[in-house]
């Protein structure tokens, strides 16, 4: 309780607060732009952080993921286009609620069942990670390593369409990041001469590369727009849509607090992404419905199911980060990058070492909360400005941007070329439906996995038997193998079902 | 009827087979020497032969599809080799000049027409972007050695 004082009185400063709301309002108008996604948002923006204080460069970076949360809704409901994935279902009810006249009416839910979720999410965080940060202090090497093949078996598992694919673009991850020194006994590997490349690939032009350059290359492929997007909806002048009167939001209150207690649930489990968490909500909030037959029609429990399934993972989706060092998704990912970056290795010790830091984050989320509220209804006229621009107009400015973006990393065009290569084989995979998140995440995890496995080895001499004769790394083994003998059973099932029964 | 995900299998076991026997004894200073689990080779041979065991099993199960898949469509290679002259541009012009030029590319190749869009965004951008990396966050920025 002390040291949440102390977070308190180190986040609320006006510097903070105003990087934190910057980062709300930057996250909030890119999520809103079709095929321009909240990774994309925050992979350009880190290397704007790196000259700032930790406290501010986090809260930032956290505000432009709730931000951007919120801001895929906007084009969700305007103009029947998800701003980001994760408010496909949002389009369900959300566009017909439009097209009724109730856009704002849908926004505002959109808005108050997010930022409820949200917020309830975090209390949960900020509960859970102390206590199971302690209990991860415990972990030796063995541990470690169970845990670490465990998230990345179910994070290759859920993100694409394929396991194979998925576990394929994860050990292409852990052999990225084996190229620069080897971490024990520190010679170079795979740097083929370069000078540039014995401290290895760096996670940001990885990452810009990846998810900006590759989705760049995606998007030219068809005809571009006039604009982003047409609106189609109509403005109401009734009172009644424009607004969510408070027994409206009481009646949606289930709904959310089911949404609540899914994604928080979902969000801890790594690679669970929140597009998944919204359509389960919207699934679930459609059965538990008196009147089902109005989902899809423009209901507005339908947008509260949908913005709150996908905004309670943003809270829970750190639990992993802060308390195992372990990233659940992209976004977590990168964080984990501005982390390390700020000379702070998210983890078990943490807590012990920057406890003042992770409470002002605690702090600092709650203050992106309310910037989603406060900015919210302004950015909405903000977002609709932005949706005119035409996409000619907007890659190259991105492609600029990308450049000068991964330059200013470390001043160095070798991150530049590095970036564009990684752009090239994100644009492949995407063609092949090869998921890039275990990509990413597994080379982010790629240190842990192999430093843990060799001091694990050197600890039993040699012997892999330490693996399975430890009860917590046996059991995250067991998980690992019931992870894949599940997918697997599945897959056969559905191959003996005839066609188009799936 | 294709079988990308048969090419591409075929294509990953070949990349771990010689991943496994040429490239990780010559690009791996101190491969094969040590003793258990110390070696700098440990993980990466073990990172191919997950990757050629995954590729064989992606082999055998691959089915075709109707789909085709076209890669690299003359719109995104001249996007790809815009982007590689700016990398090769940047270090002799410059960063605010190079930038200007492939500004002014990208746009006429996306289909941009109108001059006065064209000279404000190839010419504006690269300045304001020039402004806040090199005044604000005081990145050194390439000077382009041609003009010194």
């Amino acid at each position: 309780m002390e040291q949440f004082l102390i977070g308190i009185k180190l986040m609320l400063t006006w510097h903070n607060l105003l990087f934190a709301l910057l980062g709300v309002a930057v996250g909030i108008v890119v999520g809103s732009i079709p095929g321009l996604t909240v990774t994309m948002a925050i992979a350009l923006m880190v290397p704007l952080t790196f000259q700032m204080d930790p406290i501010p460069a986090i809260a930032m970076l956290l505000g432009v993921y709730k931000g951007g949360m919120f801001g895929g809704s906007i084009s969700a409901i305007l103009i029947n286009a998800p701003g980001t994935p994760a408010a496909s279902a949002t389009v369900l009810d959300g566009a017909p609620m439009a097209q009724k006249g109730q856009a704002l009416k849908a926004l505002k839910m959109a808005l108050y069942s997010s930022v409820t979720a949200d917020t309830l999410s975090d209390i949960v965080l900020i509960l859970v990670a102390p206590p199971l940060a302690r209990l991860a202090l415990r972990f030796g090497p063995p541990e470690i390593f169970s845990l670490v093949v465990f998230s990345l078996t179910i994070i290759a598992a859920v993100s694409g369409k394929s396991l194979i694919k998925g576990l394929v673009a994860a050990t292409l991850g852990v052999l990225f990041a084996t190229v620069g020194m080897d971490p024990v006994a520190g010679t170079s590997r795979f740097t083929f001469g370069y000078v540039e490349m014995l401290k290895g690939i760096g996670l940001l032009p990885m990452l810009i590369g990846l998810f900006a350059v590759s989705e760049i290359l995606v998007r030219v492929e068809a005809p571009l727009k006039e604009t982003l997007g047409k609106f189609l909806f109509k403005d109401s002048d009734r009172p009644e849509d424009r607004r969510v009167s408070w027994a409206e939001y009481r009646r949606c209150l289930r709904t959310i607090l089911r949404g609540t207690a899914l994604g928080t649930f979902l969000g801890a489990i790594p690679g669970i992404g929140s597009t998944i968490t919204a359509f389960l909500n919207y699934g679930m909030a459609q059965r538990a419905s008196k009147h089902p037959e109005r989902f899809g029609k423009g209901e507005l429990e339908g947008v509260a199911a949908a913005e709150s399934g996908n905004s309670a993972v943003c809270g829970a989706t750190l639990i992993p980060l802060l308390s195992l060092g372990i990233p659940g998704d992209i976004v977590t990912a990168v964080l984990l990058g501005a982390f390390m970056i700020q000379g702070i290795a998210p983890g078990p010790t943490m807590f012990h070492e920057h406890g003042k830091v992770i409470y002002a984050l605690f702090v600092g989320l709650m203050v992106c909360n309310l910037g989603n509220l406060l900015l919210g209804s302004v950015s909405v006229r903000a977002a609709k400005g932005v949706l005119r621009i035409p996409q000619r107009v907007l890659y190259p400015i991105i492609l600029l941007l990308c450049f000068v973006g991964t330059y200013a990393i470390d001043n160095s065009l070798f991150d530049v070329q590095a970036m564009f290569f990684f752009g090239i084989l994100g644009y492949v995979m995407r063609k092949f439906d090869y998921p890039l998140a275990p990509l990413l995440i597994a080379f982010v995890l790629g240190p842990m996995l192999e430093n843990s496995l060799r001091q694990a080895l050197i600890m039993s001499e040699g012997h892999p038997a330490i693996f399975v004769t430890r009860p917590i790394s046996l059991g995250f083994l067991i998980l690992t193998a019931l992870t894949i003998i599940l997918i697997v059973v599945r897959l056969i099932k559905r191959q003996r079902q005839p066609q188009g029964a799936s | 009827m294709r079988n990308y995900d048969r090419i591409i299998a075929a294509v990953l076991f070949a990349f771990s087979v010689v991943l496994y026997f040429f490239i990780i004894p010559w690009a791996i200073e101190g491969a094969g020497q040590g003793g258990t689990g110390l070696t700098p080779d440990f993980m990466p041979r073990w990172i191919a032969i997950t990757l050629g065991v995954l590729s064989a099993i992606l082999f055998i199960v691959a089915k075709p599809t109707h789909q085709q898949v076209k890669l690299f469509p003359q719109r995104v290679l001249v996007t790809i080799a815009l982007f590689v002259a700016y990398i090769a541009l940047a270090p002799l012009v410059g960063y605010l000049i190079s930038s200007m030029v492939i500004m002014a590319a990208y746009l006429l190749h996306f289909g941009v027409r109108k001059p006065l869009t064209l000279a404000v965004l190839s010419l504006g951008l690269p300045v304001v972007l020039y402004l806040f990396f090199a005044k604000v966050m005081l990145v050194v920025l390439p000077q382009g050695i041609l003009l010194q």
